[in-house]
């Protein structure tokens, strides 16, 4: 099995929105975004809680991954937002990804998590970026340059 | 359960306040920033951030924590909700000539 596709978790994305209420806040910089190798068999409709099945992680990037207050160049916040763009469209963007100083082999995809929420899930996945290939680092900038729609958009009037 | 205001201005693991000056900083050296080594100068600083993009960054993070302490302000509202948009677009000038998918900056491993 490989990730094939990006992609939203189904199960929590319904758990954000109704009775469950668990509680998403997608401004927060405690979000940390954790790395996958290809060897990870991502099911949007079951992933819940994050946990380190199939996880790359390395000098620079420890386990669990990078919050994303320190995420950007410099260590700096990646200063998530939450905004329409285009019009009837919501898009999470944040500044790039770049973390200096790491040792990374094969990083398929990324995920992002609330490492902060406890229930009713606990470090729920809110979203998966398959980054098409394997990438590795040898002492150096992990980057990820989003693209101008920004790390996912929601397309509320389709 | 989210924190609450005052854990979320205090915690850590959030980004109060912005690192204003250190990433100036480091975008005014605009060192090497490639995936092998301090010295591969295959990607800048600057390939990641601009100066519009850290000035915006400091306003839109000063204003979400102005928003936070008093959310029954219209006015720290609309100046949350439009520093925003400020960062929005500071990112979009940035990214003008990508494309539609993330591009990761990493030396390729085995297949």
């Amino acid at each position: 099995m490989a990730i094939t596709v990006s992609g939203l978790s189904v199960l929590n994305w319904i758990d954000f929105l109704d009775a469950s209420q668990l509680a998403i806040d997608l401004s927060l910089a405690s979000h940390k975004i954790a790395l996958l190798s290809n060897a990870a068999t991502p099911n949007f409709d079951t992933m819940g809680a994050w946990t380190n099945a199939n996880e790359v992680a390395g000098t620079g990037w420890p386990t669990g991954g990078v919050a994303l207050s320190a995420a950007a160049a410099g260590a700096t916040s990646t200063a998530p937002t939450l905004s329409i763009s285009p019009s009837g469209t919501a898009m999470y963007d944040m500044n790039d990804v770049a973390v200096s100083g790491t040792t990374l082999v094969n990083a398929r995809a990324a995920q992002l998590y609330a490492d902060a929420l406890t229930a009713p899930t606990a470090d729920p996945i809110f979203c998966l970026i398959n980054f098409l290939a394997d990438f590795s680092t040898t002492a150096g900038v992990f980057g990820i340059q989003w693209p101008t729609a920004g790390v996912f958009t929601l397309d509320l009037t389709p | 359960m989210s924190p609450s205001v005052s854990e979320r201005l205090a915690d850590a693991a959030e980004h109060y306040p912005y690192k204003l000056a250190e990433v100036t900083a480091l975008r005014e050296e605009n060192p090497p920033a490639g995936p092998q080594g301090p010295g591969d100068d295959t990607a800048r600083i600057s390939d990641y951030i601009s100066f519009p993009i850290i000035d915006a960054s400091a306003a839109m993070i000063d204003a979400q924590g102005a928003m936070l302490l008093d959310p029954t302000s219209p006015e720290a509202y609309a100046a949350y909700k439009g520093s925003q948009e400020s960062l929005v677009e500071a990112r979009r000038r940035h990214r003008a000539n990508r494309g539609s998918g993330p591009n990761v900056v990493a030396i390729r491993g085995a297949e």
